[in-house]
């Protein structure tokens, strides 16, 4: 099922993160596999860890980001997605 | 940063064994000897880089009252103290138990006991039996460190202790001092390159002549160029050293990625003359330790590699991993990061 902005984001238990400067460091704990994510992913994830809510992350992303709403909008949905492919996020 | 789990004190060369696996090549003919007057100078500065202080050898249980008083000194700017010992000192088990007596009084709160084949040639089994016995009678933990041969049964050494609440400790002979002379057969050996993590190297070791090296193994072996060789605190303040220790990315990096890991981040640059030509076949990790610590071009590299974004995520993963674990990691590489996009590749911390 595609991700929309109605959707609510989970970081399940097993993912643990890191901020290394302006990226993150995001491990699998069942695994032992690790992700990063740079800057802007950086900023959504945290985002996303504190909300959950995808319509208020890409609302607060608009309002820190001088870049059209619907880039940043497609580019928190293909995140989300390429989260939830690789187990670090899942839909609530 | 690095806290150093604990910082040896090589305390002696001498050891009334020869053990032919010793890579601190004691034996009854080996000197060198720290005096008091360097341990009470060293132990300030210790305490600011650990909680824990080891006195090790050669036999350092050999100057019984010399240990006795410095751990007592330790003790009272709160190290917690440990000792090394071979068991070669003891003739019975009354001497082990009034000597156990006299440490536990100190304030000794660990024992080491190596025990193994390599050992047993020199003494028998019933003085290490004897004597962690006296250690556990009197409620100091105890530690079996035990080195087996590759073709040897490691439950033969250990077995006889197991009625002990003692912990025991287990590894294969390094083909450094005076192991470069036992058989091939004694080694286990890898076709490349071997992965693995190293603790070891969170554990400094201060030599009788003030040498300080990262780690108690190939540290020794290194060239004065080499991360693992820290300097003289006889020549420079210890705590300068130290600090330096627990500052190096490199050091760090060897506890949490192993020199396995830094083989490849070394390898995945261009061939600049960094790269270090990997040998037929390696006896452990602390052989491509010193082939990469040991080549300046090499620690050059890897100074700046380690400053990359996706060297830090890695090392930042394998943090995260061993707080968790409470093991070492070995998370197996990242990728650069492009915007807003999840990058990573797959890594087994094994």
């Amino acid at each position: 099922m595609k991700v929309t902005l109605a959707d609510t984001v989970k970081i399940p238990e097993r993912i643990t993160f890191r901020r290394v400067r302006d990226e993150m460091a995001l491990l699998n704990l069942d695994t032992g596999v690790y992700f990063g994510l740079d800057e802007v992913g950086t900023r959504m994830w945290e985002l996303l860890a504190e909300h959950g809510r995808l319509d208020l992350v890409a609302q607060r992303m608009e309002a820190e980001y001088d870049v059209p709403a619907d880039q940043l909008r497609e580019d928190l949905l293909r995140l989300v997605e390429e989260l939830r492919a690789k187990g670090l996020a899942e839909i609530a | 940063m690095i806290r150093h789990q604990v910082i040896g004190l090589l305390y002696t060369r001498t050891c009334p064994l020869a053990c032919g696996h010793c890579i601190s090549e004691s034996s009854p003919q080996a000197r060198g000897r720290m005096r008091p007057e360097q341990v009470r100078r060293y132990l300030p500065a210790i305490r600011q880089f650990s909680e824990r202080v080891c006195f090790t050898g050669g036999e350092p249980l050999l100057f019984p009252s010399e240990i006795l008083q410095l751990t007592a000194e330790a003790r009272e700017i709160g190290l917690e103290v440990s000792v090394v010992t071979g068991a070669g000192w003891v003739k019975n088990e009354a001497m082990a138990r009034e000597r156990v007596g006299e440490l536990a009084a100190a304030g000794i709160s660990r024992v080491v006991i190596s025990w193994d084949p390599y050992h047993e040639e020199f003494g028998p089994r019933a003085h290490a039996l004897a004597l962690a016995q006296a250690a556990c009678d009197a409620g100091i933990a105890v530690d079996l460190r035990t080195v087996v041969p590759a073709n040897r049964s490691l439950e033969d050494y250990q077995a006889p202790f197991r009625k002990l609440p003692i912990h025991f400790e287990t590894s294969v002979p390094v083909r450094l001092g005076s192991a470069r002379s036992l058989p091939e057969a004694d080694f286990r050996w890898w076709d490349g390159p071997p992965v693995g993590t190293c603790n070891v190297v969170l554990r400094p070791v201060i030599e009788p002549d003030g040498s300080v090296y990262a780690c108690c193994g190939p540290g020794n072996f290194s060239r004065r160029s080499s991360p693992l060789a820290l300097g003289n605190a006889e020549e420079r303040p210890l705590e300068e050293i130290l600090q330096r220790a627990a500052c190096d990315p490199i050091l760090e990096a060897i506890s949490l990625i192993g020199p396995h890991g830094l083989y490849r981040l070394l390898q995945e640059e261009g061939n600049d003359g960094s790269r270090i030509e990997p040998r037929r076949r390696y006896s452990g990790v602390c052989e491509l330790c010193l082939d990469i610590n040991d080549s300046p071009a090499a620690v050059a590299a890897l100074r700046t590699r380690l400053e990359a974004s996706d060297a830090q995520i890695l090392l930042a993963a394998a943090r995260m991993w061993a707080e968790e674990k409470q093991v070492s990691p070995v998370p197996e590489r990242t990728r650069a990061s492009r915007h807003g996009e999840v990058h990573g590749n797959e890594g087994h911390a094994r």
